[in-house]
């Protein structure tokens, strides 16, 4: 019995000592079970060739070749990534947002100066790279069953805008807690669509076959968001929620017919809270002063900013018109930050951020589909999905190609709210790239989230 | 007669790569078909092709599934369309590889 247990354990000592060589340790089980079926079809083959279990083990391990060999290669591949242009196209950002404020603060019209905005841009610059340092150490998989009280929290916050919130130019509410600002349709618009991702990630993991019920029964999680959005009036927030929700929809494969029952019932219930309000008639001036514009006819009050706003791009010229000529904007909104990036430091500038934006946004969307995890594959791909929304929306509206919606392109803003959320967003697919070669495709219980671009 | 390490280094993805493109395969059988069709030219050392495959695998080249075989867990590996193109750029790098090599061992 003894020798038995010694001979057996000639195969094990083996794929021990490879296992123990390998850095990656959630890869260590679906290597160990791969060269055990290996050893073993040999060690069966050997013997059925008339050699003995002994010299059939040796036999089937001299083949394999040198432990270290091996566990060095294994740890060549899965070794953790880091994201270096990635990281560069965030740095060039925020560099290019800390001239922009120092632009606003120094070239504007108004009483900008005293406002202080570069140094709190700054201040929160510093706690948008402590959180994302954070969200990039903390493994995204801890996020998974945290939905419920993520949708809790973004619920709680919203309750809290509105009873002791301000309401600020109309729509929106605003939590002061000492000098910091906490902008609730902000938080709560990335807080409720990141809750209900997990929350129907981890529905899906546990249901990969939904029935139409089921299929139904999820997106009512969905609208209550779109209420809370449009009793507050924020219009903006409604509809980047509403496409955010669609995504999540769709990343998680639910049937068309799903997708477009939850999608029609959002938004008529939206329609519906919408037309009930007093502001609704102001949104339908907006609206129609952006068709007149489309079709050309131009008023002169409701587009007069948009073409302000195209003029001073013009001005700006490949060089820009520095720091002492100031643009004349009435009231520079964070979505104007790049027009008084453009018109300070030209065009050339301006390429070069749109350039990062979209090299960023490329490398997002081609990252998440290198990720072999579901979760982490389609967490990264609703993130890459959500800050391309406002960077269209953005740019979009400078062009009147969409009504001027108050848009902010990521991490280029004075909003403190904006940066944090963008740098914990960001810093999350960044954990999700640097753990994408140390993780296994399939886990014991999360294997079976049905995830686009893979199937199940 | 044996090839050298470098020679065989070189081409051991197309290698894998045309074998998975047979029909899918988990890492013994691979190797066992390689030595056979290569008459034994081809005699990878096995423990090497796991992080070959793996490698394969990370770079969406192949895919892979999991099922129960002899009592055991099997890893099963098939080409994808990704892994498809990528073979036939690196046959037809061999083939011009082939084609100036033997050029230049004829003028000799």
């Amino acid at each position: 019995m003894d020798r038995e247990e010694n001979k057996r354990s000639l195969l094990d000592s083996f794929v021990d000592q490879v296992e123990a060589g390998i850095h990656a340790q959630e890869m260590r089980a679906s290597i160990r079970a791969e060269l055990e079926d290996h050893l073993y079809n040999q060690v069966e083959e050997q013997m059925d060739k008339g050699m003995s279990r002994s010299k059939a083990e040796a036999t089937a391990i001299r083949h394999m070749g040198s432990v270290n060999t091996i566990a060095e290669k294994f740890n060549i591949v899965h070794r953790t990534r880091f994201p270096w242009l990635f990281w560069g196209m965030i740095a060039i950002l925020l560099l290019v947002s800390t001239l922009g404020i120092w632009a606003v603060q120094h070239t504007v019209n108004g009483n900008y100066a005293v406002r202080s905005l570069l140094d709190r841009h700054l201040v929160f610059l510093g706690f948008g790279l402590v959180i994302f340092i954070i969200a990039s150490l903390i493994d995204y998989r801890w996020w998974r069953n945290k939905g419920w009280l993520l949708y809790v929290t973004a619920t709680g916050l919203f309750g809290s805008g509105q009873l002791i919130g301000d309401e600020v130019n109309g729509t929106g509410y605003w939590i002061a807690i000492g000098a910091i600002a906490l902008d609730v349709g902000f938080l709560t618009t990335f807080l409720f669509l990141f809750a209900i991702f997990l929350i129907i990630s981890q529905y899906r993991a546990e249901y990969p076959e939904l029935s139409i019920r089921r299929e139904l029964v999820l997106p009512f999680i969905g609208i209550i968001p779109v209420l809370t959005f449009v009793i507050s009036s924020q219009y903006y927030a409604v509809v980047v929620y509403l496409l955010g929700f669609i995504l999540i929809l769709f990343i998680h494969s639910f049937s068309l017919k799903a997708l477009m029952i939850g999608a029609i019932t959002a938004i008529t219930i939206g329609v519906l809270a919408f037309l009930s309000l007093p502001s609704y008639q102001i949104q339908i001036e907006r609206l129609e002063a952006w068709g007149n514009h489309l079709l050309g006819h131009h008023t002169r009050d409701a587009s007069a900013l948009l073409y302000h706003l195209q003029d001073l791009f013009v001005q700006a010229g490949w060089w820009g018109k520095g720091w002492v000529e100031r643009a004349d904007i009435p009231y520079p909104h964070s979505d104007h930050i790049l027009v008084v990036i453009v018109y300070a430091f030209g065009w050339i500038v301006g390429l070069g951020v749109l350039v990062a934006l979209l090299g960023g946004l490329t490398w997002l969307f081609r990252s998440s589909y290198q990720v072999k995890q579901r979760f982490g594959r389609g967490l990264m791909l609703f993130i890459s999905c959500y800050v391309t929304i406002p960077v269209i929306f953005n740019i979009g509206g400078l062009i009147g190609a969409v009504p001027m919606n108050g848009a902010t392109l990521p991490l280029l803003s004075y909003g403190a709210n904006s940066m944090l959320i963008w740098m914990f967003a960001l810093g999350i697919c960044t954990n999700i790239y640097m753990r994408k070669d140390t993780l296994p495709q399939h886990e014991a219980r999360w294997d079976r989230t049905v995830v686009i671009g893979k199937g199940r | 007669m044996k090839v050298s390490k470098e020679m065989l280094k070189g081409s051991t993805v197309m290698l894998v790569l045309s074998m998975l493109e047979q029909q899918p395969m988990y890492g013994y059988q691979l190797i066992k078909r390689l030595d056979a069709q290569s008459n034994g030219v081809f005699a990878l050392k096995e423990g090497t092709l796991y992080p070959i495959l793996h490698a394969l695998e990370n770079e969406g080249h192949v895919e892979a599934i999991w099922s129960e075989a002899e009592g055991r867990a099997r890893k099963t590996y098939y080409i994808t369309d990704k892994g498809k193109k990528q073979l036939q750029e690196k046959t037809e790098e061999w083939k011009l590889f082939q084609v100036s090599l033997n050029r230049v061992i004829g003028e000799t």
